[in-house]
Formats: structure tokens, sequence, C-alpha cells
């Protein structure tokens, strides 16, 4: 047994005891954790378990209610995130923080730029210094070029680089495989084993397991707030890790969720028919899209699987009518779309969850009630004022509905964690009554738990007659449904039908990527 | 009767005078709604006056200053509409000279009282739609496209007039727009009625809830399917369109259209808004804050008068009093009523003793770090 005041003084960062609170929930109570030089500390939990708390009072955002931050056994208070950046604990938050005007040296070496004899930037040594940043990374990229004009997958890169250009010595990473396609992950992997290896503190966050497993020295597993658990990271200690951070959920769910499980679930029903909800042929925007052709059927779960990158969230985009696009024909649900408009979509039965809910699915200000009757207000005014009363019984119903927990349907939306904001989404879509739903990435940023529910909601809407496209970067996700096409470079490269995966598994959507 | 209440009434705990008077304070406030504050500020406001002048508390006074500020209240309206969708008018004032010249002509012209009116109405409306489309269609922020207009608004004024004088002496149309109603004059009622139509439009009807919806996020109301282009289109028109009655008002109060009328009144109407606690980033406040922060303002710069104080201070205390409501609106603000909490209930916190023992293992620790 070591004392904890010895562990204390011997490990880079730790926190003692600390607390914060929000209006109406107690974000964290009492979490002590220690990280040693040159340790990969995984933190696992739902959303809503204080992870993203906990690195918003680490990297100087927010300040804990009690309790003490201490950096080489001694406390710290950060004022601000530069103060936490001078201390040089850097952090990659989980929404990207980089100004998208500025190139992508100029943002990974804002705030310090190396300078000339004369105190002149120089540019000359931004570029290359950040070029080289890049390159350990793995990643070739004009960094003269906007961080605007680049992939997620790429500005995901350049975030990284930027956390770890100023000699770090505590690494905070907020989910940063989210947007990374699978081989990028790995370059990401053997830089954090070099910096292991330099005696740098690194605290992992991340949904994905097996990265942690692979990476991770130890996890702690936090639960409404409280850490209740700390494991070394090895998968044979998954069912206790998962036990840990699930509490209630029953082991049935939890069974499916086991790496490598035979059992996984089934997005379709297999009730697909002949109807067409969605038909469209030679779709193209012009720039990343070049001549798509897709057929949705009435009742079909349609996968289109494919890296990060490669078009999704403009394909979703020109589906939808969201932005221009040129084709031959466009077909929704029997009838003819006539101009690329969100509205005329909605006519005809489609709606769209999109990839980013926050900044395209919900206005984060307004109620839960009036995010669900957003895209039905038509219904609630069958006069001339709209019915408030049957607005807050729609939105009730969805509540209980769907498992939204809100402390009241009058809270704003920007208080709900990531599952619970998909909910609300969803929710929108529901009372709209649509038939046809385009659904981008539907559990990017949601936990464990409420993943399942998502996945359970989108079964039971095409239970009940709708049809769905799944455009989605995770191989499990794709394998769900009922069909997959494969998107490849703003093309279909190919389609893969349920008997191929269910005799071939994963390999047979694997073995169509490029 | 009331019989078999008092043996079952728990027995309340006991709280200090003072922070039973915090309580009821906060519950009342919290129970006006968001508008709390400002009736707040709007009674401690009419207390100060009542104790500073004798004169301020008379029928003549008050109702002096709700005619001041009936026209600013129309204005503070319409720029309430464009500032939740996040949006900004600047044109509004030169609207309103654009409007009163307009309307003075056509009275000059012989045309009967509603038809000038009319025309006055359709010309401030011509220039919301413009505005509108420019903002929409031509891409440039509403900042610059309504500074342009501000200038080009009264440019039009001033060629219209071409210098002389536009007196109105329409007598249907001077007692349409300064007469008594009952018991309070036109310009009172007028702006009431404007404020009433569009706090239920704003709360209660699908045009309302579009417009917060586009000042909360305009890509999720544009992937929801709601008409924005149009809904903003729309908000320009009504802003321009109240701009334009309240130049009307005016004509009516000083008896001529003029161009030089409504100089600085874009600022006074957003000074409304912003201290009726709306946010320029757009999606919150409602009308009628806006219309209970233009008379904030108003009510305290009468009081001024009255005390005989001269403009030049009165502009600081204005600039003050907007600079003060933003700060307890905003950030500040949503502080405050936190640490007042802490102030007072410190002491039955610690009392218990619930907070006591984390501080102190809080201490261990940090000595057992050393």
């Amino acid at each position: 047994m070591t004392a904890p005041a010895e562990i204390a003084s011997r490990s880079l960062i730790a926190v003692a005891g600390v607390s914060k609170a929000y209006p109406g929930t107690q974000a964290l109570s009492n979490i002590d954790l220690h990280i040693m030089p040159g340790e990969i500390h995984g933190i696992a939990g739902q959303n809503g378990a204080g992870k993203s708390t906990l690195v918003r009072i680490l990297s100087g955002v927010e300040k804990p209610d009690s309790g003490t931050v201490l950096l080489d056994g001694l406390p710290v208070s950060f004022d601000n995130p530069h103060a936490a950046q001078r201390a040089r604990i850097m952090t990659v938050h989980q929404e990207l923080s980089l100004m998208p005007h500025l190139s992508v040296a100029e943002n990974i070496y804002v705030g310090e730029l190396p300078r000339t004899v004369l105190g002149t930037v120089d540019w000359r040594a931004v570029r290359s210094q950040a070029r080289e940043q890049l390159l350990r990374l793995g990643f070739d990229l004009d960094v003269r070029a906007p961080v605007g004009s680049l992939p997620i997958a790429h500005r995901q890169a350049v975030e990284i680089a930027k956390a770890v250009s100023g000699d770090a010595r505590v690494l905070i990473l907020d989910e940063p495989t989210a947007t990374l396609p699978r081989h990028d992950v790995r370059q990401l992997f053997d830089l954090l084993n070099q910096l292991k290896k330099l005696g740098i503190a690194i605290i992992y966050i991340s949904h994905h397991f097996d990265e942690m497993y692979e990476i991770c020295d130890k996890i702690s597993v936090f639960r409404d707030g409280r850490r209740v658990a700390v494991h070394e990271a090895d998968a044979s200690r998954h069912d206790l890790i998962l036990q840990a951070m699930l509490g209630g959920v029953s082991t049935e769910q939890s069974a499916k969720l086991q790496l490598g499980s035979s059992e996984t679930p089934r997005l379709g029903v297999g009730r697909t028919t002949g109807e067409v909800a969605l038909a469209v042929r030679g779709l193209r925007d012009g720039h990343d899209l070049h001549g798509i052709d897709l057929t949705l059927h009435r009742g079909e779960v349609l996968g289109v699987a494919g890296l990060s990158g490669n078009g999704q969230s403009q394909l979703a985009a020109a589906l939808f009518g969201a932005e221009k696009s040129t084709q031959q024909s466009f077909e929704i649900n029997g009838r003819k779309r006539h101009t690329a408009d969100p509205a005329e979509s909605i006519r005809l039965g489609l709606g769209l969850l999109p990839e980013e809910r926050k900044t395209q699915g919900l206005a984060l200000t307004m109620s839960v009630t009036e995010n669900i009757t957003m895209a039905s207000l038509a219904k609630f005014s069958p006069g001339f004022f709209l019915n408030r009363g049957s607005e807050h019984r729609a939105a009730l119903r969805m509540r209980d509905a769907l498992v939204i927990k809100v402390a009241s349907v009058g809270q704003p939306v920007g208080n709900l964690s990531g599952g619970n904001q998909q909910k609300v989404a969803l929710a929108k879509w529901l009372v709209s009554g649509v038939k046809t739903l385009i659904i981008v990435e539907p559990t990017r940023g949601v936990d464990v738990g409420a993943k399942l529910e998502i996945y359970e909601l989108i079964r039971q809407f095409v239970e009940d007659g709708g049809s769905v496209i799944v455009i989605t970067s995770e191989i499990d996700e794709a394998l769900m449904c009922d069909r997959v096409l494969i998107l490849s470079r703003g093309r279909i490269s190919g389609s893969v039908d349920r008997a191929e995966i269910d005799e071939h598994g994963e390999a047979a959507v694997l073995n169509r990527f490029n | 009767m009331a019989l078999n209440t008092s043996p079952v009434t728990p027995p309340q705990p006991q709280t200090s005078g003072l922070s039973a008077a915090v309580n009821a304070l906060r519950t009342f406030t919290n129970s006006l709604g968001s508008k709390g504050y400002l009736f707040v500020v709007g009674a401690l406001v009419l207390a100060v006056g009542s104790v500073l002048s004798p004169y301020f508390m008379t029928s003549r006074n008050l109702i002096a200053v709700l005619i001041t500020a009936s026209v600013v209240s129309v204005l503070a309206v319409g720029q309430y509409l464009v500032i939740v969708t996040g949006g900004i008018d600047l044109s509004v004032g030169a609207v309103a000279a654009l409007s009163s010249v307009t309307v003075g002509l056509a009275l000059q012209a012989g045309v009967s009282w509603p038809l000038a009116l009319l025309l006055a109405l359709l010309v401030a409306g011509f220039v919301g739609v413009f505005n509108g489309l420019m903002i929409i269609y031509g891409g440039i922020t509403p900042f610059i496209v309504t500074l342009a207009m501000m200038s080009i608004a009264r440019g039009v004024a001033y060629i219209l007039q071409t210098g002389r004088q536009v007196a109105i002496d329409d007598q249907g149309f001077l007692s349409a727009f300064t007469a008594d109603l009952g018991p309070l004059p036109a310009p009172v009622v007028i702006a009431m009625i404007v404020m009433i139509v569009l706090a239920v439009t704003m709360s209660q009807t699908r045009y309302g809830r579009r417009l917060f919806a586009i000042g909360g996020n305009p890509d999720a109301a544009r992937l929801s399917g709601l008409p924005i282009k149009r809904d903003i289109v729309g908000a320009y028109f009504c802003s321009s369109l109240l701009a334009g009655l309240g130049g009307v008002m005016i004509a009516a109060q000083l008896t001529e259209g003029s161009a030089i009328i409504g100089e600085g009144y874009e600022l006074n109407a957003i000074a409304a808004v912003v201290v009726g606690g709306a946010s320029l980033f757009g999606g919150t406040g409602d009308p009628i804050s806006a219309v209970l922060g233009g008379l904030i303002i108003a009510v305290i710069l009468n009081i001024m008068d009255l005390l005989g104080i001269q403009a030049q201070p009165q502009l600081i205390v204005k600039g003050a009093v907007i600079l003060l409501a933003v700060l307890f609106t905003s950030g500040v603000g949503n502080k405050l009523p936190g640490a007042i909490r802490k102030l007072v209930f410190q002491k039955r916190y610690t009392g218990k003793g619930s907070d006591l023992p984390s501080e102190g293992k809080e201490k261990e620790k940090i000595d057992a770090a050393k």
C-alpha cells in the first residue's frame, strides 16, 4: 500500500477532491485522480458522466467549486486557458478550437509565433516547423492553406499538432479519434507512444474501448460525476469496466457491446419492400460528389459507409436539398423533387439528422419543446395562433417515448448531454411525421448507453413504416444496415447486401474500402 | 373554514430577516419571469424620482414622459424584431424623417390624411424590403446595409423637403395623432397597441417562433424547412414600417415634416432593446421588455430634467445606464444572484457544518502534498 500523499507527490498531475456543480446538475463530485509521468490514463464514461467537465477544469476553462489541481504535487489554480497552457498542460478539445480563416501553420503556432532578430514573425520558420510537426503525425498537408478549407479529419490533425507543438508536459485528448479515419489513428498512437517515452502525462478520453485498451495504461471510469472505478487498461477487464460505467444497464445490453461479439444489434427489420422511398440518379454538387446513383426502398435501412472525408456530409446535404446539386432524376416517396430546398424535401416526407447537431440540428438557446416542434409549426397552429398546450403535450410524449432526460421540456437544449440532444433532434422529425430519414453519424459523440437507445429508436422508426439512410464512417454501424453502399471519393464504389454481410462479416465491407 | 389547516402546518424554519427579504424578492422577480428585473429597476427609478422631485409623480409629468417615450417605443419594438434574428437596423431614425416629410408633403398637396399616412408607411415599408433583400440576396451584413440606408433615406428626405418648412395644419391628422383617447393621449395608445400586437406575435404565432429560431440558430432553422429568407425580409419590413409610423407620430407632435427629425433615434431604439435584456446575437428577449427598457431610460432622463441637470451630463448618465443594464443582464448578471446567494446564505450552511469537512480534507491534502 502506498500512502495517498506519496502518490500525489510522485504524480505529474493530480486532482484532489474536485467538485463542480452547474445549475441543476452536480457535474463532478469529489474526484481524486493521479497521473504519473509517462502514463497514458484513459477516462471512460457515458455522456454527462463528468469527463468533459474534468477536462475543462484541467485546461483552465472552468474553476472547481472545491478541491485542488496539483502539478508536480503542488496546488495550482488556473484563471484561464492560457494559464494552463503556460504550465504546459495542453488540451485537444472535443469541439475543435481552430481559426478557420488562418492558415494551418498560423493555427499551430498561434500565440507563440517564432520571431526573427528584427522582432517580426519568422514565417519561413513557422511554415517549416508546422510542416515538421504534421509530418511527425504522418500528415503531409499544405501548411499555407486556410484551416477552413480542410476536411474535418485533417483539422483534427492540425489540432493535435498544435497541442504537442508547445513542449507539453501534460496532454489532454478529448475524443481525439472521433473524426479520424482508422488508419490515421495508428499514426496518432505512434506519436503518443513517443510522447510517453518523453515522460509526458497523457489523459485520453474516448468512447472507443479497443483504442483505450491498446494505448492506455490505466482506465478510470466515471459515472454521474463520480470516479467509480479504476482498472488496468486490458481487454480482459472489459466486463468490469462496462459494468462500472453503465451501472444499471442489463447484462444483455452490455453483452452486445462486447468487443468481437457476434451478436450485433440490427437497425433494419428486414421488411424491405419493392416501393421506392428515395431515388436519385447522377447526383453531383460540382466539387465533392461525382455522379451518385442511390435507391432507398421503403422499409429499408441503407448504410452509406466510407472513411470520413469521402463526401459523407456533402451527400447528406445534397440529398436533403440543403446544398445545390445537379442530377438526372430525383424522386422522394414517389414524387419528383423540383428544387433543392429543405422545405420542399420535408413536404415530400424527407428529414435530415445532420452530423453536427449543435451547429446544424438544434437551436441551443431554445427549449426542448421549441426544438421538437420546429419542423412542424404548421401542425401546432391550426388557426392564426400557436397552440402551445398541444406543443407541450407533444414534447412530453416525445420525452417519454424517447426517454429524453430533462428536468423540464422548457429547459434550453444546450444544457443536455450529447445523447439527449441527439434524441431531441430525432424527436423533431418523429413529430413532423416524415417517413424517410437521412441520418449522418447517428451516434457521434454519444455514449455507449445512449448509443444502444438511439439504435433502438431508429429500429422502431423503421418498424413503424419508416425508411432510413445511415451515412456513417463506423464500420460497426454500417454492418447493422440491410444493405451497404460504399462511398469513396464522391462516388459509390460498391454495394454489399445483407447476405454477404452475414456470411463474411466485417470483411464484406472492409474489402471494398480502398 | 380553515379548521384543519393549522394543526398540520409544519413548523417554519427560522430565517433571518434579511435572507427572508432576499428570498421574497427573488420569488417575486422570478414570478415576473424574464421581465422581473425590469419591474424592480423601474420601481426603483420611480421611487427615486418621487423622492427627488415633488413634480415627478404628477400625472401631467408622467403623461409627458409617456408621450416622449411613445415614438422611441414604436421604433424599439420594430428594432427588436430585427435584433431577435441577430441583425440590426440603423436606418430607423432616417426612415422616420423620410416618413415625416412624406406625410407632410402629401398633406400639403391636399391628399386626405389617411391616404397620406398610407403613403408614408408605403415609402417606409419599401425601404425595409430593400434592406432585407440587400441583406439576403446581396449577402451584405445588416450593419452595413442599414448604415448605408440611414444615409440614403435622410438624403432623400432632404431633397424632398428642398429647404422649405413642411408645415402641417390638417386638423383631422393632428387630432388623430395627438388628441386624448380617454385618459391617455393618442401616441401613448398607439405605442401600447403596437407593443401588444408584436408581443402576441412573438410569443403566440408561427412567425414569432420562426424569428426566434432564426436568431437561435439560422442553420438549424433552415434545415427544419423554415422560410428564413422571407422571414428576415419580413423583419426588416416591419422595422421600417414601424419607423415610418414613428415618423408620422413625430410629424403630428411638431406639426411639421422635417428631414432633421429622428436624428440618433436608431441608437435610442437599440438602447431600449438592449436595456430590455435582449442579446444582440439574437434569439432572446421580447417586445414588452424593449418598451420597458426605453421607458426606464426616458424616466431617468425626465428626473434629471426636473432636477435641472444639463443635457451634457444627461448623455453620460444615459450611456452608463446602457452599460449597467448589459452588465446586469449578460455575463455578470447571471453570476450576480449566485454571488448574493452565497453572501447571504453562507452562514447557515457553514453553521450546519456540511461544507466544513470537505474544506478540512482539502487542506489536509494540500498540506500532505507539500
